[in-house]
């Protein structure tokens, strides 16, 4: 309710700025007229009193200031300025800006290129069903210098029913295909021979019709064949039809058993695979032998279980096929994560790819903040201007932050401190305090107020060399940046009028 | 460190305007004076943390405003406390007492 009732505050005095300032500025000064009045009561005349308050209760117009940025929305208005005056500052220094949105253009350019690789192949996750859990088997023949093969399907068959960690195993062949579709010309196709299960090992459902039966497997049973979806779309039209049609390949007809969904890309999908096909050899099929290694094969690992008592289990497994056959000799067993079987060697080149272009975007920011620096150094003179007007907190930081300086601000200095000047503000600040505003970096807030015993310090010996001309210059700037604003009572002059307080300070020193 | 005006312990000040407005409604300059006078002198707030406390308790609900003319037929924007900010009054005084009394007793040990 009270965040409600701020927030509408905040709108309302941002919206009708002129009207809430007008108020503020009534109350104040009503402020001030009945302080006054109970002084000149006492016997002061109306200047003494007026300059009694001032001292008594702070300016009218630090007050103003100070109770004006309290609120957040001049938080906003601050930084809608500061931003416009970032973009002048930028457009009225086109060498800058180029450098500036080059070199960090190609930093974050270069960045993002690869991030993007790195994201699309090592962090987007594959499009099955937990993947962490799937992992590539094969068959190693060290002895003959062979460190990574297929299994032979005789193979395939003893680990898929020996084994006691996977909860589904699966192989699968890619083979061509002709098909024949009547008033066509035949066609290539790029198909997969799997094994029955190897979807359902996956996670994939089909979106039409069913999967292959077990009894798919089965030579004779075996004329059944599901499609990718992007073949369906293309070739038959996307017509849901299709399920229960014979398709003839390879001089066979095929029954068209289901479809598969979209963005399902079969492993890294090199080759594209356009339709599967159940695995299943006719008998005395060569392929079928315990010479042939040639199938991949993935599978699913059980819950529980990791990829070290995996490979110790196959490990186990191949030893007791070597033991029991002459043409497993010398044949381990290898397990491999689907995620690195993608994506293989190219891990760690991808890794060092990221690191090198994050390197340079860091040189990209590196040489930006140095030539900010170069850029700050020029603009000192200002700086000293702003850091003695600004009312309280850190405004300034902020403002160099989005790299500003407020216009206002700056001509704020030759009005206040010519006010101080005037009243002859006879507030005392021990040397000490004085000192270590003046040089401390939080001099950067230093507050209007204070700007009295800085240029009382100006006035001592040793610091009058450091901070007399330097704020009779910032006076300068200050008078500068004014010109458009001559026309504005009492400016210019206030400038000069400090002016000439200041340097004859500096002279004497 | 005797008879100079002290600054206000940090979050206090809310709580006494809140204390001032609750006899009856006062002015800015009224409420200044009025801290001054109660406080027997300790207290001296500026203008600045005054009009900024002001402006805090109207957004949080506490306070409102009002331009009335004074007696001096001056027009002068009069602070009232609601009734939320009545409530408020009370539960900070009891805590502040709670406080005090702790902090009393943590001094006074031996």
């Amino acid at each position: 309710m009270s965040l409600l009732r701020n927030l509408a505050d905040g709108l309302r005095s941002l919206l009708g700025k002129e009207r809430a300032g007008q108020e503020l500025d009534e109350e104040l000064h009503g402020f001030l007229e009945m302080a006054a009045e109970e002084k000149m009561n006492q016997g002061l005349s109306r200047q003494d009193a007026l300059r009694a308050v001032r001292l008594e209760r702070g300016s009218l117009e630090v007050t103003k200031e100070v109770v004006r940025t309290a609120g957040w929305e001049s938080f906003l208005e601050t930084g809608w300025r500061d931003m416009r005056f970032a973009a002048r500052r930028l457009w009225k220094n086109p060498g800058f800006t180029v450098v500036a949105v080059l070199t960090l253009a190609l930093g974050i350019g270069a960045h993002s290129a690869i991030f993007s690789v790195v994201n699309s192949v090592l962090l987007q996750p594959l499009p099955y069903k937990d993947p962490g859990k799937l992992v590539f088997v094969w068959s190693t023949m060290i002895s003959q210098g062979v460190p990574i093969s297929g299994l032979a399907a005789p193979d395939f068959r003893e680990f898929r029913d020996r084994n006691r960690v996977f909860s589904g195993m699966a192989a699968y062949t890619y083979a061509g295909f002709n098909l024949e579709l009547p008033g066509e010309e035949p066609s290539r196709l790029q198909g997969a021979a799997i094994s029955a299960n190897l979807f359902s090992v996956l996670g994939v459902n089909p979106i039409l019709g069913r999967m292959f039966l077990p009894e798919e497997e089965q030579w004779g049973r075996h004329r059944s064949v599901l499609l990718g979806y992007a073949f369906w779309q293309t070739k038959f039209g996307g017509n849901r039809d299709i399920v229960g049609r014979n398709l003839r390949l390879n001089s066979q007809e095929y029954t068209v058993a289901g479809v598969l969904p979209k963005g399902m890309p079969f492993f890294d999908d090199l080759p594209r695979v356009d339709l599967w096909v159940p695995l299943s050899y006719a008998p005395n099929d060569e392929m079928n032998t315990r010479g042939n290694h040639y199938l991949n094969v993935i599978a699913r690992l059980k819950p529980a279980t990791n990829l070290k008592a995996t490979a110790t289990e196959l490990s186990g497994i191949a030893s007791q096929l070597e033991q029991q056959f002459p043409e497993n000799k010398g044949i381990g067993a290898k397990v491999v994560p689907v995620r690195e079987q993608l994506v293989g060697d190219v891990r760690s080149a991808l890794l060092i790819l990221l690191g090198a272009v994050a390197f340079v975007l860091l040189i990209a920011c590196a040489n930006i903040a140095n030539l900010m620096l170069t850029r700050a150094t020029a603009r000192q003179q200002e700086f000293a201007v702003r850091s003695a007007c600004v009312p309280k907190g850190n405004p300034l930081l902020r403002a160099n932050i989005t790299r500003t300086a407020s216009r206002r601000r700056a001509h704020g200095f030759g009005r206040h401190s010519a006010r101080y000047l005037e009243n002859g503000a006879r507030e005392h600040r021990p040397m000490d305090d004085c000192r270590s505003r003046a040089r401390s970096p939080r001099c950067l807030g230093v507050r209007a107020s204070d700007a009295i015993p800085v240029i009382r310090c100006a006035s001592t010996r040793p610091y009058a060399s450091r901070l007399g001309p330097r704020f009779a210059d910032g006076c300068r700037v200050g008078g500068g940046l004014d010109s458009r604003a001559a026309g504005n009572e009492g400016r210019p002059d206030d400038c000069l009028a400090l002016r000439v307080t200041l340097e004859p300070l500096a002279q004497t020193a | 460190m005797s008879d100079k005006p002290s600054d206000l312990i940090q979050g206090t000040l809310d709580m006494l305007i809140l204390k001032t407005l609750a006899l009856e409604p006062m002015h800015g300059y009224g409420i200044a004076v009025r801290l001054e006078q109660m406080s027997k002198g300790v207290f001296r707030v500026n203008a600045g943390s005054l009009f900024v406390a002001f402006q805090r308790l109207q957004r949080a609900g506490l306070i409102k405003g009002e331009w009335k003319a004074t007696e001096n037929s001056r027009r002068a924007k009069y602070y009232a406390l609601t009734e939320q900010g009545r409530k408020r009054l009370s539960s900070e005084t009891r805590e502040w007492g709670r406080q005090v009394a702790a902090i009393a007793r943590i001094l006074e040990a031996s």
